[in-house]
């Protein structure tokens, strides 16, 4: 039996899809369901350490990032309880594969649900996607989610 | 990625401009079409350059806007032989200048733009290769060349 599932998010379409297959997931499992939204701090401060941003301009992206992540969860939260299914949400703050894997560690996940890594792996270690890190970081079993028009059949499906 | 944003339209081989302003002016003229108001756009960008030069050091400089005179993220680049002086980080001129807009709510796309951007502008044989192109296309040809290099695709 997997009692948690844990699932990452991003505000995009895609990661809305990637949300209700772990919705699905967790009604057929009959799993607790955790959603986060990892504000991507490390970025943040490259930025800024670059100059490319500035003090003011960090914190207004963050700002908005928190804002925007505090929206699509509660957009996710609604999702679930739709399907009623047990869910929790949380945002989350700082290097993204870090807080993920520390999450479903902390967890103790059965399951962790995520989106297909958007573009690219790296071989330089410095441009390494976050995703990549993440497959290597956990070490509980992942499913990457792909296929929307399949997914919202299923999803619309589910009682 | 960055060179799905880059447009050989958008890219000036020799720049005529000798000023910050003049440079994020004369960029943001090949990017009409794109910008749903240019003097907005401008105004926006020159905004942002005025709370601290983006001039990053290696002769590059990144004048940025979140604004809403545009609809989707865009980016122009010049290149200016005799260099600029942006107030850069490390005192010299700019050869390179990248101007970039985004709407409000493209965050996430103009962090990724602007890291990737960051990132490859400081790798000397990136700066070294933008130095001796001749042409746009050659200036997109390298992004994507980087792009290749530094990246392939996952789980092959």
């Amino acid at each position: 039996m997997i009692e948690n599932i844990l699932v990452a998010v991003e505000g995009s379409l895609e990661s809305l899809m990637t949300a209700k297959y772990a919705i699905y997931l967790s009604k057929l499992l009959n799993s607790r369901l955790t959603v986060v939204y990892v504000v991507d701090e490390k970025t943040l401060k490259d930025l800024l350490k670059s100059r490319i941003f500035v003090e003011v301009e960090a914190m207004e992206y963050e700002r908005d990032l928190v804002e925007q992540g505090e929206t699509f969860l509660v957009r996710i939260k609604a999702l679930a309880e739709s399907k009623k299914v047990q869910v929790e949400t949380q945002v989350l703050r700082g290097v993204v594969n870090e807080e993920i894997t520390r999450k479903a560690g902390e967890l103790q996940a059965g399951l962790l649900v995520m989106g297909e890594p958007r573009h690219k792996l790296s071989r330089v270690d410095t441009y390494y996607d976050e995703g990549e890190k993440i497959l290597r970081g956990v070490h509980c079993p992942i499913v990457i989610v792909k296929n929307a028009e399949m997914i919202e059949k299923i999803f619309k499906e589910l009682k | 990625m960055l060179s799905d944003h880059l447009k050989k339209e958008c890219c000036i081989m020799d720049l005529k401009a000798e000023t910050v302003e003049g440079a994020i002016r004369e960029i943001s003229e090949r990017l009409n079409g794109m910008v749903l108001d240019r003097q907005t756009f401008v105004l926006d960008v020159l905004a942002r350059e005025k709370l601290n030069s983006t001039g990053i050091g290696y002769g590059v400089a990144i004048p940025h806007a979140r604004t809403n005179s545009v609809k989707n993220l865009v980016i122009g680049f010049g290149r200016a032989v005799r260099g600029i002086d942006f107030n850069a980080i490390d005192g010299q001129k700019v050869n390179f200048v990248f101007v970039m807009g985004a709407h409000p709510r493209e965050i996430r796309q103009s962090l990724g733009v602007l890291s990737e951007l960051s990132k490859l502008t400081l790798t000397q044989s990136f700066r070294d290769s933008l130095k001796a192109v001749t042409t746009s296309e050659e200036v997109i040809a390298l992004f994507k060349s980087y792009e290749d290099a530094f990246y392939q695709p996952l789980l092959t």
